[in-house]
């Protein structure tokens, strides 16, 4: 059987974060698809969906949080892991109430994510 | 014999006849001589007569008084003018002591031994003295003379004239009065008030210029502040602004300026230099004032650096409340390069790594690495203490360092945050780290301000303008509850506070140190829903840019 590379996208504001967390999947065998907005990638998983999503939370135009109700609401499930620079209380409570599978803090051992991304498609399903 | 005797009778009666002929004839002689002197006599003393009348004539008509003394004779003569002058009769005689009896006993003896030296040596006789008249007024005369001898070395006349000099005088006192008088509003003036030449000498200074340089004012006429001062930096600055204002011919006001004492204390001082315009609108002098402001000055460092340590607690204070940015801040470019690292040594353990790929990801970690550090250094001058530096700084780019610095707290707050920001606007003057804390003050209050609002309307817009007259204006709008219409002028007072944590400072620092600017800071509630908080800042001057 030909198992097809599970695919992930990350969506974080910033490039260089973009780029190094898309390195390091890369390096791990992950195929990544990257994402500067909330916006874009809730209109390019229409078309392209992908398996599970590493989701920033704080970002300028539509934050985390917003994506993650959008995908609620659309009734869109699809595992999700959150991380954040600037951890609170509240926003990990919230998270993990809004159905995400970890709530990672950055900066992220390389590990730590695969091992997240792993469990998040392994409950790829609810 | 009777011949003879004849003869002899003949010749005594005709040598009488010829004797008594002779006597007749001397006699008629000497008659007709005194006859001819007499006329003579009288014609010289009509003369005479008729010159005395003419310079009575004169000496009335010049309102000059003429006099000659025949000191052998001890015999004055005056014209009428001079009797007036000195208050003698118009018939009595005058004596050398009745000429003296008229001058005031204080000038009196002074009078007279020049009187004497000038007859005894020849010279000119020249006095200006007080004569007291009969109702005991008393008028200024001056009188000027000269010896004429009749013989070889006999002095027989002292002539001259005197005139009545008296208003001359009194203007000549009024004057001293009123220099006096000014002397001593100059001297009683703490400012320092002083003209100077275009060598830099003194050609006025008043007792506080004298007490700075530790002399008196006579001493300080004619030198320089070279003679005084030994702090050459300063002598060269003054020489240069004195230079410059007589140069341009315009008023130079020096808002700051320092003066060395003969203590060796430095003095600040503000000062005014005006050139002093001759009448071809040239100037050779110029007259300054210089008002001490040591004591202000030193008010002012104070002041300024109890404002620094006030804004550093502030500063401290409202980082713990970024902490959290602070962290995003930090951690983002320490996620990029821990998984950039972490991704390279993957790669590596690879069969064929890719080199081209680890040298890109080494170049990121590179990048990342240095935004961590500015991060690293933007606290740090946050946290700094002590003298702050004025730069030009770029209104837009500060709103966007403030918004970069709280965007996660926005995040956090929920709220929903915008930039208006005019294009091409010029530098202000100021230092950054107090205006950047201004800013975050006023949007963290911002932020506090919505928390009760729903999140849909938790907005907050941030503006830079440009006032049309030398500020930029900074604006943060909120949609909170607004300021309780009362206390609109209230908030910016120390210990003033809605909020149920904070000391009630936060807006009381804001416009401590934007007066520092010279700008202005206010609020006022809008006419929907929340308040604005302005702050305006001064454009930096064209020769700071």
């Amino acid at each position: 059987m030909n198992k097809t590379p599970p695919l992930v996208a990350i969506v974080d504001d910033e490039l260089s974060v973009r780029r190094a967390l898309e390195r390091l999947l890369r390096s791990a065998g992950v195929e990544v698809r990257t994402y500067a907005s909330g916006a874009v990638f809730l209109d390019a998983i229409q078309t392209h969906p992908v398996d599970c999503v590493v989701l920033d939370l704080h970002m300028s135009e539509m934050n985390g949080f917003e994506v993650q109700a959008h995908l609620m609401r659309t009734g869109k499930w699809l595992p999700i892991i959150i991380m954040t620079g600037h951890d609170t209380p509240d926003s990990r409570a919230r998270a993990l109430a809004g159905g995400a599978v970890e709530y990672l803090l950055k900066p992220v051992d390389d590990q730590v994510l695969l091992d997240a991304i792993a469990k998040a498609l392994a409950n790829d399903k609810p | 014999m009777s011949l003879g005797f004849t003869a002899i009778v003949s010749l005594l009666v005709v040598g009488t006849c010829l004797a008594i002929g002779f006597i007749h004839a001397l006699i008629w002689l000497k008659r007709t001589r005194d006859t001819r002197l007499a006329a003579e006599l009288k014609s010289a003393n009509a003369q005479l007569r008729k010159a005395h009348e003419q310079m009575d004539l004169i000496s009335g008509a010049a309102a000059v008084g003429m006099w000659e003394w025949d000191s052998q004779r001890d015999s004055v003569w005056v014209t009428d003018q001079t009797r007036a002058l000195y208050g003698f009769s118009a018939t009595e005689s005058i004596d050398f002591d009745r000429f003296l009896s008229a001058i005031h006993t204080e000038d009196r003896a002074a009078v007279r031994g020049a009187a004497l030296r000038s007859l005894q040596e020849g010279n000119r006789f020249q006095r200006e003295y007080r004569v007291i008249h009969a109702d005991g007024s008393l008028s200024w005369v001056l009188t000027r003379g000269r010896v004429e001898v009749a013989t070889a070395d006999t002095p027989a006349v002292l002539r001259g004239i005197s005139l009545d000099v008296s208003e001359r005088r009194r203007r000549e006192e009024l004057l001293q009065q009123e220099r006096a008088f000014l002397r001593q509003v100059i001297d009683i003036n703490p400012n320092l008030i002083f003209a100077k030449d275009r060598a830099g000498r003194y050609t006025l200074a008043n007792h506080r210029v004298a007490e700075i340089y530790g002399t008196t004012v006579d001493a300080l006429i004619g030198k320089t502040d070279a003679d005084f001062n030994d702090n050459a930096t300063e002598v060269k600055w003054f020489r240069k602004l004195d230079a410059q204002v007589l140069d341009t011919l315009q008023e130079h006001f020096i808002a700051e300026e320092q003066v060395t004492d003969a203590k060796g204390r430095v003095h600040w001082m503000q000062t005014v230099k005006r050139p002093l315009l001759n009448p071809d609108g040239s100037a050779d002098q110029l007259l300054g004032a210089a008002t001490d402001i040591t004591e202000r000055k030193q008010t002012e460092l104070d002041l300024a650096q109890q404002r620094n340590e006030l804004a550093h607690l502030s500063r401290v204070m409202m980082l713990s409340e970024l902490s959290g940015s602070l962290a995003h801040e930090l951690n983002q470019p320490l996620a990029a390069i821990l998984s950039n690292a972490q991704a390279a040594l993957r790669f590596l353990a690879h069969d064929a790594p890719d080199l081209d790929e680890i040298r890109e990801i080494l170049r990121d970690i590179v990048a990342d690495d240095k935004r961590a550090g500015e991060v690293i250094q933007g606290l740090r001058v946050m946290l700094k203490k002590g003298e702050l530096r004025r730069e030009p700084v770029k209104p837009n780019a500060l709103v966007q360092d403030v918004v970069r610095l709280l965007r996660s707290d926005m995040l956090n707050a929920g709220v929903i945050y915008t930039t208006e920001l005019a294009p091409k606007l010029p530098n202000v003057s100021g230092i950054y780290v107090q205006l950047q804390q201004v800013l975050l003050n006023l949007m963290l209050n911002a932020c506090d301000a919505m928390v009760d609002v729903p999140a849909a309307n938790r907005r907050l817009t941030v503006s830079t303008s440009h006032d049309g007259a030398g500020h930029v204006v900074f604006r943060v709008c909120d949609q909170g509850h607004g300021i309780p219409v009362d206390d609109v002028a209230l908030v910016f007072q120390p210990f003033f506070t809605t909020k149920t944590h904070g000391l009630g400072l936060g807006l009381a620092v804001c416009r401590r140190l934007i007066e520092a600017h010279h700008g202005r800071i206010w609020a006022t509630n809008n006419i929907g829903e929340g308040a604005s908080f302005f702050f305006s800042v001064p454009i930096k001057s064209l020769d700071e840019q």
